[in-house]
């Protein structure tokens, strides 16, 4: 429970929280357990691949195509399939940080 | 004639979304403000991670969207009412210092936020910081997965939330739909009011992706789902034109719709007795859909509510009050809390005023089959009396 009055220690001027448990700097009532979330954050950014690869360029136009397989589709055709979230296998390249 | 008059409908459309969605140009700013903000933060909360959510990650997003971050400093649940001001505050102290925050409001809402502006060339973008709010992850991650799913998906939710937006009904301030609420709204008539199914359920069809007991470091955000075995036809539900979806859409919440008997469950993919989701308390967790909407009592903290029924819940929870105003007018269940998305719907008139705008919106582009025409409408002429 160290990290949290050292965090707290460096910004007195909100003790002012928790006043009924009167706050006290080397006395910290929060009982945080720190988890590492730094990766999980960068890792999560990669949905943004997900909408790109699902994404079409043209669907009303005969390039429309899926980004597995190369079937050409009119507007009427198999246009949804050919780019869905269930098509698109290859894990994408990891977005920029 | 009446099918080339639809695709014309479909191509103003797609042609809309493209012109107004979030460009990768935009997002990569966005991350690149995400990537200072984290600079400045991590020296007070090392471990920390800075997820990006709501609409600039779950494909709803458009070009004018704020950016919504979640802190996550802990996987245990952070009392929204104490600790998370706290948290925000620290921040704040912290972010004072940068050049390149201009200014900042701390909005103790039901989950609180630190609103953060900026300076040049950054002063296009608002970021709302919560402090490990999860459910925001989550609900980002699950919305992303529906928005992938089917191409006609984005482009519906493009068009409906500017009609909305337009109608003045998306702004949950003035006692209407948050843009959340919007997008749930479309997906469960995707799942459940087009003829062929356009949607599956997905929490449901993949139980342990989406589940709400899997760490948010952990949710699979790289593998395309795998196949399995649903209720989708592809070749029926593609026979129906992105128009006739849109039409679909205004029609179902127009005529279709009982908004005294229904409620709207998109992890149960269908509609629900509402009487069954507002007479039982359930576990209420802030959501992000929810931020800042007013709010007719003050709502429980996440670490005092239980699983399950029959266990002690938090005061505001069991008191019959506050659970009347909270499902009045229109049920949507946010899909990893179960409470409702839209509550801030407690006016009568505006709800009323609600139901005329689809009804108006479906005739209208019923006969005209005319995006212009359908995006160039009055907003609702409704006083509220809790704005």
């Amino acid at each position: 429970s160290g990290a949290m009055s050292t965090l707290f220690d460096a910004y007195p001027q909100y003790g002012g929280f928790h006043q009924q448990q009167s706050y006290h700097h080397h006395q910290p009532q929060h009982d945080f357990h720190f988890e590492n979330h730094a990766e999980g954050a960068k890792r999560f950014d990669n949905l943004a691949n997900l909408i790109r690869a699902t994404t079409p360029t043209d669907p009303f136009g005969a390039n429309f195509k899926s980004t597995e397989k190369s079937q050409a589709t009119s507007p009427t055709g198999s246009r949804s399939r050919a780019s869905s979230a269930k098509e698109h296998k290859q894990a994408p390249p990891a977005w920029k940080m | 004639e009446p099918l080339s008059r639809m695709d014309v409908l479909s191509e103003k459309i797609w042609d809309y979304h493209n012109k107004v969605s979030q460009t990768d140009e935009m997002l990569q700013r966005k991350l690149h403000l995400r990537d200072m903000l984290y600079t400045a933060i991590s020296p007070v909360f090392p471990l920390s991670g800075l997820y990006v959510v709501g609409s600039s990650l779950n494909g709803f997003g458009n070009n004018s969207s704020d950016m919504d971050l979640c802190l996550m400093i802990t996987n245990k649940d952070l009392d929204q009412k104490n600790d998370a001001v706290v948290v925000l505050n620290l921040i704040l102290s912290t972010l004072q210092y940068e050049k390149f925050v201009a200014s900042q409001k701390l909005i103790l809402a039901k989950v609180p936020i630190l609103r953060i502006k900026f300076a040049a060339p950054f002063d296009d973008i608002t970021v709302d910081l919560n402090a490990n709010n999860s459910v925001a992850i989550r609900n980002t991650h699950l919305l992303c997965y529906y928005s992938s799913y089917d191409w006609r998906v984005r482009p519906l939710v493009s068009v409906v939330k500017e009609w909305a937006k337009r109608k003045g009904i998306n702004d949950a301030n003035k006692s209407s739909f948050t843009s959340y609420s919007l997008v749930l709204m479309v997906i469960h008539y995707l799942q459940c009011g087009t003829e062929a199914r356009v949607l599956p359920n997905l929490q449901q069809s993949y139980p342990t992706r989406f589940s709400n007991k899997v760490d948010v470091r952990t949710l699979n955000v790289t593998m395309p789902l795998e196949p399995v075995q649903d209720d989708i036809d592809p070749s029926l539900s593609e026979n129906t034109t992105l128009g006739e979806l849109l039409i679909g859409f205004l029609d179902y919440y127009a005529n279709e719709f009982n908004y005294d008997r229904d409620a709207i469950s998109i992890r149960q993919g269908k509609r629900v007795e509402r009487a069954a989701l507002a007479v039982r308390p359930k576990v209420h967790l802030s959501s992000e859909g929810e931020k800042e909407a007013p709010l007719p009592s003050s709502s429980a903290s996440s670490s005092s509510v239980h699983n399950g029924i029959g266990v002690p819940m938090h005061h505001s929870l069991s008191n019959p009050h506050f659970w009347r105003s909270q499902w009045r007018c229109v049920c949507i269940e946010e899909p990893f809390t179960n409470s409702n998305t839209a509550h801030s719907i407690y006016d009568e008139m505006v709800f009323g005023a609600i139901k005329e705008a689809f009804r108006e919106a479906h005739s209208e582009l019923q006969d005209n089959r005319d995006l212009d025409r359908l995006l160039e409408c009055e907003p609702i002429k409704a006083s509220t009396t809790n704005a």
